[in-house]
């Protein structure tokens, strides 16, 4: 049947994910991690993998549940085994962390438990591709932001697996120049499926639709966005290429990585330029805070590509540290708590209206929220990134540490406005008695239908 | 009811030519509820198909020479709404409500498109232009008791629905 119903333990996950955001950039405040320690030191790992893994990928995954099919215009297939691997996922993440915390030398972790989190993290990204995937085959067309989940659910799985071989190096159980070349090489592999491969081709992908489904723009389609889809692919391939020389002959060849660098250039680009397409072919003349936000994100995403070019030319962690950073917090970040804030409004307002509709009167979706108090908030948030990215590469710690302070100070203040739309605090008075739904366990029982 | 309105297209056919456009312009000119009575040197069956989805009847008797006469009447809109069935489409009649939402932000066409099937009685048929799939409707329809199909049009930049009133719950 061609439908889509509300995805049940979508909010669980976006609410693991707002978790863990703000115990990273807690961390990153008190001075834990970059800049404070070194680019691949176990306390900063302690926060990238927080941030990747707890925040973006929980955000991603939890987001694909409930997106993939409106999408593909199927129902989630497995849909039951979507919290199995939420506690896969949170489970490994803990070992993980446990096992960096180990590495830097707490007492009571080892870093045994590396390939434990890591095996752990295998299994829940395994389940969690496994319904996508199965998702993706009830379609009867695959549109091209499908191509790009798909694409996208791969890299999630490579990196898992990359991961885990590095974690097995890092707790000893892997030893020899094999091991010596995978660190020396593969970390930045690891870093390019994930954050590349995985969370932006995804975020690419959903984007495409979601943006010209909230401006009312027809859909990219043609020779323009086979570009991004076609670079995108040849940017993985060459860090595939790389991965296989990796393995067979623990060596690195720089102009495959040069290649694919050049491919994910030419995909950032194209990307770019479809999304200022929609924007100005949008038929919705005024433009929602989410969507105002969204373009901080994309300008994010120019400037994090720009830095990360001249870091990777200049070599200096400074610079590599600080357009990571960008790209992280600035690009895939502010895109996702950008479409948080129009996300679970939405998905509250079908729980709680979806029944009524056309029998009653219902409020807007745009009544959930007040935008007025957090435009400033998305300002503020996008301004700090640019201002704690200016100071890391100037190398002033102190300077960094407070832009990551009025960061997490915004989050903060929006995680409260996605609190008041799942309570419905801010609704108009005519509504004010409407039923609340839970604030983030799963929905009850969805409507049987006979 | 008035008379019904008379054309004999013999003419047209004995001189080789095409009667369907005078057939249509006859058709168009029909005042509501009034019958339409046609001369033919054929059975115009293909013509049967083309008026019972514009919601006529017909009744075909054939005359002495070899011609034809064929009597459509105008169905009741409550008969046919109740003769078509849930699961055939092409029994449906006509859409008797439109909407155009295709510059309607979600979730709006959707309460546009349930607003209107409540006021419609159950048999009727709503017409709904969209720009995408509405993928979060279809449950709401399915609970509520209506039927509906529905696809893209050649461009794949609208969907196309149509909605049959179900019982009322």
């Amino acid at each position: 049947m061609q439908m889509a119903t509300i995805s049940r333990w979508t909010l669980a996950y976006f609410g693991c994910a707002l978790v863990a955001l703000v115990a990273a950039l807690a961390l990153l405040v008190s001075g834990f991690g970059f800049p404070s320690d070194g680019l691949a030191a176990p306390r900063t790992l302690i926060v990238v993998h927080l941030l990747a893994i707890g925040w973006l990928t929980l955000l991603m995954l939890g987001a694909l549940f409930q997106f993939l099919p409106v999408l593909v215009g199927r129902e989630l297939a497995h849909a039951r085994l979507t919290p199995l691997a939420l506690v896969l996922v949170v489970s490994g993440l803990l070992f993980l962390l446990s096992g960096f915390a180990g590495l830097d030398g707490w007492d009571g972790f080892a870093s045994e438990m590396l390939p434990v989190g890591g095996l752990l993290l295998i299994s829940g990204f395994g389940v969690a591709a496994f319904v996508l995937f199965a998702t993706l085959l009830r379609a009867e067309t695959l549109p091209l932001p499908a191509a790009f989940v798909a694409v996208a659910l791969m890299s999630v799985l490579v990196t898992a697996l990359i991961g885990e071989t590095l974690a097995g190096a890092l707790a000893g159980l892997v030893g020899g120049e094999f091991s010596v070349a995978l660190v020396t090489h593969g970390v930045s592999l690891h870093a390019g499926f994930g954050l590349g491969g995985w969370l932006t081709l995804a975020a690419m992908g959903v984007s495409y639709r979601l943006v010209s489904m909230f401006l009312i723009a027809p859909e990219r389609k043609g020779a323009w966005p086979m570009l991004v889809f076609g670079s995108a692919f040849v940017a993985l391939a060459g860090l595939c290429m790389a991965l296989g020389l990796l393995l067979a002959l623990n060596t690195s060849l720089p102009i495959v990585l040069v290649v694919a660098g050049i491919a994910a250039a030419v995909t950032v680009v194209a990307y770019l330029g479809d999304i200022a397409v929609l924007y100005r072919a949008r038929r919705r003349k005024a433009v929602e805070l989410h969507m105002l936000s969204a373009l901080g994100a994309f300008g994010m995403l120019a400037l994090g590509a720009v830095m990360l070019g001249f870091g990777l030319w200049q070599g200096t962690e400074a610079a590599i540290g600080a357009a990571v950073y960008v790209l992280v917090l600035g690009w895939l970040s502010g895109l996702g708590l950008a479409m948080l804030y129009k996300i679970i409004p939405f998905l509250t307002w079908l729980e709680c209206f979806a029944p009524v509709m056309g029998r009653k009167p219902t409020p807007r979706v745009q009544d959930l929220v007040a935008e007025g108090r957090a435009r400033i908030w998305f300002g503020v948030y996008f301004a700090a990134i640019v201002v704690g990215a200016l100071a890391l590469l100037a190398e002033m710690p102190l300077a960094t540490r407070a832009a990551m302070g009025l960061q997490l100070v915004s989050v903060l203040f929006l995680i409260g406005q996605f609190y008041r739309a799942r309570r419905l605090i801010d609704l108009p008075s005519p509504w004010q008695g409407q039923e609340r739904p839970r604030l983030f366990l799963p929905a009850r029982e969805p409507r049987r239908f006979i | 009811m008035s008379d019904a309105l008379e054309l004999d297209v013999r003419p047209i056919l004995r001189n080789g030519g095409e009667p369907f456009g005078a057939i249509m312009a006859a058709v168009n000119s029909l005042a509501p509820g009034q019958s339409f009575k046609l001369f033919a040197t054929f059975k115009p069956v293909p013509l049967f198909r083309v008026m019972e989805t514009k919601g006529f009847g017909y009744e075909a008797s054939p005359l002495e020479d070899g011609d034809w006469q064929v009597v459509f009447t105008p169905v009741g809109e409550a008969e046919r709404a109740a003769l078509s069935s849930p699961e055939n489409p092409d029994s449906w009649g006509d859409p008797t409500h439109y909407l155009d939402c295709t510059d309607l932000d979600a979730p709006q066409p959707m309460v546009e498109i349930l607003g209107r099937l409540e006021t419609m009685d159950e048999g009727h048929v709503l017409f709904a232009l969209l720009g995408r799939e509405p993928v979060f409707l279809f449950p709401e329809l399915q609970a509520r008791g209506h039927a509906w199909v529905g696809d893209f049009d050649e461009t794949g930049d609208a969907y196309r629905l149509m909605v049959r009133v179900g019982v009322r719950k």
